[in-house]
């Protein structure tokens, strides 16, 4: 056999050569139509990192493109060339273009080289896919496009794809529960937020989160509000208090060295008693330190000094609920400021704070008009601005009102008149005035039909029928009273 | 298995062309016709001629049976031609001895070459005494199975029209046909031939006869022509593609073939290819030899459906567009790749 080979070496060479071409060919295919999936493939890969903002760079995104693009089309390729047809297949092809009578195909058998079996010609292959470059073409478009398209484009649809409302409430609840335990804020205030927290838990509409959204931003402003207020008097009390304690301490001292003690306890005790009554501390703390302060013993320098302990420990006390309340950070629970657009619904918005910072950030990224874009953000941050509210709701600041929705009961029907075979009142035509009598035709038409059937017309009087004989006495009982 | 050497090829082919030669000498205008028929006789297959009367099928058989130097028998086929008539009978004679006993006497179908003309005019039970004779080649009656000679063709003739008191040949019988010819017009030129070179249109003699041991070795070579499986796979193919269920059949042959090819028919194609690769002097079966036997072999083996009729579609027709239709090397091309010589 391997005489035979030898002397159809030339007819087994050339279908080799046939069969590389034929494989070139697969493989080109192949890695194109594999590339046309990858790159499609890819490509909607790239939208869905475009929406959800991921990966950050053009480059990035390119590099993950081009990556999945040849694994692909390498992949096709290599899938393609395993199905490139075996020798005798190649043989026979040769053959069949070449009308070679089968003696091609019979090259390899004993006896064949009496016939000197001379290949015929290569056949050419050719590969005509318009479709596939086509779509390798719009593919790349589209590859291209999602990767080098600015990220603005992606924004709103990232944001109205995300609602961060259960984030933000189980934010706020955790926030309103630390309050409630270490008694951060008046109760009153934590527990009306709490109230209205639970119950946008319960009613948060998801098929409207902006609307959610910006009862939270409300919570969140109150609890913000709250907050300040809160640290504002605790600054004061604590400011008073080191006041307190530097009075106490200097009478400590001048009560030291003084023979004249009777009478300067006395006025110190005044004093101090005046100055703890005006003080901003809670009057349950006033009236301990004055009751302390005024003990049985007198003011001593003794008791002056316990009363600026005890005022230190207040502070100390004061600045740890102050150091607290920071870090609940209640200034910065803003939900819509998370998400710039998510107050941002079909042209209205709840948010203008965050659209202004948004609107800032964004022109100040386009170009050089960064002083006239900080002047517009100014503009719409401005309570009453433009861009603080819309159409169908109200301004974002507007105070939050919890009351029912208002009813439809006696709403106003539009008038609508139905249709009438009557011509309408509106459309009627006078034909003309006459003071006599309407006229009755000097003889009616008789009824044809039905109980009228035999009953003589009456001149514009009512029908009169005929009672039989037989029918008299029952009619007649009928009439009886 | 080895190829047959040029040596042992030639005196075949020779002697073949040369029978060709005096067919084409004898009947003009014919030379494709002439190819068919003795590449099927070659294959030892039986060839159905269809043609107008008038056209020369009787002579072109009785050509052949010249040229073979063949035993020739006719049968005109009629409505009350009965099967004994051809296959033969059994006569009480009387013996030598005085006895009385059955002979059997021997039919017309006892010959090497026989003409059932016009064969659609016999009625079903005559036609189907024919099926035994044509496909195991032998007789049996009355118990007793007698061979026929060999070799033994039948070559009948039926007229496509006046179809008028005929009997269709039924599937089985055109299924044991190995070609089924049509027999043309002739050209003007043609014509103009017969009518200045053949007193009353008469056919010359044959000049030049095919000896017997010739035929013989014809026959031995084309047993030996070589099959390769890649044009086997293609046969293989190309009938399984006529049903239209299979896989590959196309989309005229799903909408308008009844019933496909059967296997009877592979193995008819791969025959005469044989004998075709032989004709043209080659050891071994080429894709054009299937390729030039397709129709032939499949337009009587195709049943097609009332769509086909309506929309005058031929079995012919269809059975040319699955050889285009299909490639012979079976390479499984995919979509927008061709290959071109």
């Amino acid at each position: 056999m391997v005489g035979h080979e030898q002397q159809a070496g030339a007819v087994f060479r050339e279908a080799r050569r046939f069969q590389k071409r034929f494989r070139r060919v697969l493989v080109c295919r192949g890695a194109a139509a594999g590339a046309l999936a990858g790159s499609v493939g890819a490509g909607l890969l790239s939208l869905a990192g475009r929406f959800l903002d991921l990966p950050p760079t053009a480059a990035d995104r390119g590099l993950v493109l081009l990556t999945i693009t040849a694994l692909a089309a390498a992949g096709a390729g290599y899938a393609a060339a395993r199905r490139t047809p075996p020798q005798s297949v190649c043989l026979a092809a040769l053959d069949a273009t070449g009308r070679a009578g089968g003696l091609v195909m019979s090259a390899g058998l004993p006896g064949a080289e009496a016939w000197h079996p001379t290949p015929p010609p290569s056949p050419r292959v050719i590969w005509r896919s318009p479709r596939i470059m086509g779509g390798l073409a719009l593919s790349t478009a589209f590859c291209l496009l999602t990767a080098l398209l600015p990220q603005r484009l992606f924004v709103g649809l990232v944001a109205a794809g995300r609602p961060p409302v259960a984030a933000v409430t189980e934010h706020l609840a955790a926030s309103v529960a630390r309050i409630e335990a270490e008694n951060l804020l008046p109760e009153q205030a934590v527990a009306a937020v709490s109230n209205q927290l639970a119950a946008i838990s319960q009613t948060g509409d998801a098929a409207d989160p902006a609307r959610t959204l910006e009862a939270l931003d409300h919570i969140a402003g109150e609890l913000a509000r709250a907050a300040d207020a809160q640290a504002g008097a605790l600054a004061e009390e604590q400011a008073a208090l080191q006041s307190a304690v530097a009075l106490a301490e200097q009478l400590a001292a001048r009560l030291d060295g003084d023979t004249q003690a009777g009478a300067l306890a006395a006025a110190a005790a005044e004093a101090l008693a005046q100055y703890l009554a005006s003080a901003p501390i809670p009057a349950a703390l006033a009236s301990n330190l004055l009751a302390t302060a005024l003990a049985p013993g007198g003011l001593s320098p003794e008791s002056l000094r316990d009363l600026a302990g005890l005022l230190r420990e207040a502070g100390a006390l004061n600045e740890s609920r102050l150091a607290r309340l920071g870090e609940l950070k209640l200034g910065e629970l803003k939900p819509g400021e998370a998400t710039p657009s998510a107050g941002c619904s079909g042209g209205s918005c709840t948010n203008a704070a965050a659209c202004a910072g948004a609107l800032a950030r964004l022109l100040a990224e386009e170009g050089p008009a960064a002083e006239a874009a900080a002047s517009l953000a100014a503009l719409c941050a401005a309570p009453g601005a433009p861009g603080a509210g819309g159409v169908s709701r109200g301004r974002g600041d507007a105070a939050l009102t919890w009351t029912d929705p208002s009813t439809t009961e006696n709403a106003a029907f539009k008038k609508e008149s139905l249709a009438s075979r009557m011509p309408a009142a509106d459309q009627a035509r006078l034909e003309g005035l006459s003071a006599a009598a309407p006229e009755v035709a000097a003889t009616p038409a008789a009824s044809g039909a039905g109980a009228l059937a035999h009953a003589a017309p009456a001149r514009g009087g009512a029908p009169q029928a005929p009672v039989l004989p037989r029918h008299r006495e029952a009619v007649g009982r009928f009439f009886e009273p | 298995m080895n190829l047959l050497t040029p040596q042992e090829i030639a005196p075949a082919s020779e002697a073949l062309n040369q029978t060709l030669d005096q067919m084409n000498r004898m009947l003009l205008g014919r030379d494709a016709l002439h190819r068919l028929v003795l590449t099927g006789i070659l294959a030892r297959g039986h060839i159905l001629l269809e043609g107008l009367p008038g056209l020369g099928k009787t002579a072109l058989v009785k050509a052949v049976a010249d040229i073979l130097r063949l035993r020739f028998k006719r049968i005109q086929f009629t409505p009350d031609l009965m099967p004994g008539d051809i296959l033969g009978s059994h006569i009480l004679q009387q013996t030598a001895s005085g006895a009385r006993d059955l002979v059997f006497q021997p039919g017309p179908v006892f010959c090497n070459i026989l003409l059932a003309d016009e064969i659609n005019r016999a009625s079903p039970k005559t036609q189907s005494a024919m099926l035994e004779t044509m496909q195991e080649r032998s007789v049996t009656l009355l118990g007793t199975t007698r061979a026929l000679p060999a070799p033994f063709f039948v070559l009948a003739s039926q007229n496509p029209i006046e179809l008028e008191g005929t009997y269709p040949l039924p599937e089985a019988q055109l299924d044991r046909f190995l070609f089924r010819l049509n027999v043309g017009d002739l050209p003007a030129d043609t014509l103009l031939d017969i009518l200045t070179g053949r007193r009353h249109g008469t056919v010359p003699e044959a000049s030049w006869t095919l000896p017997q041991e010739m035929l013989e070795r014809c026959f031995a070579t084309v047993d030996r022509v070589a099959l390769p499986e890649a044009v086997a796979r293609w046969i293989a193919r190309l009938v399984s593609a006529t049903h239209p269920g299979a896989a590959e059949a196309t989309p005229r042959v799903r909408t308008y073939v009844r019933y496909g090819a059967s296997p009877r028919a592979a193995i008819a194609l791969a025959e005469a290819a044989r004998a075709a690769a032989l004709l043209a002097g080659r050891p071994s079966v080429g894709f054009e030899d299937v390729k030039m036997l397709v129709e032939p072999v499949l337009n009587h083996r195709l049943i097609l459906n009332y769509q086909a009729r309506l929309d005058q579609v031929t079995t012919s027709a269809l059975s040319q567009e699955l050889a285009e239709a299909l490639d012979p090397a079976g390479m499984r091309l995919p979509q927008g790749v061709e290959v071109k010589a």
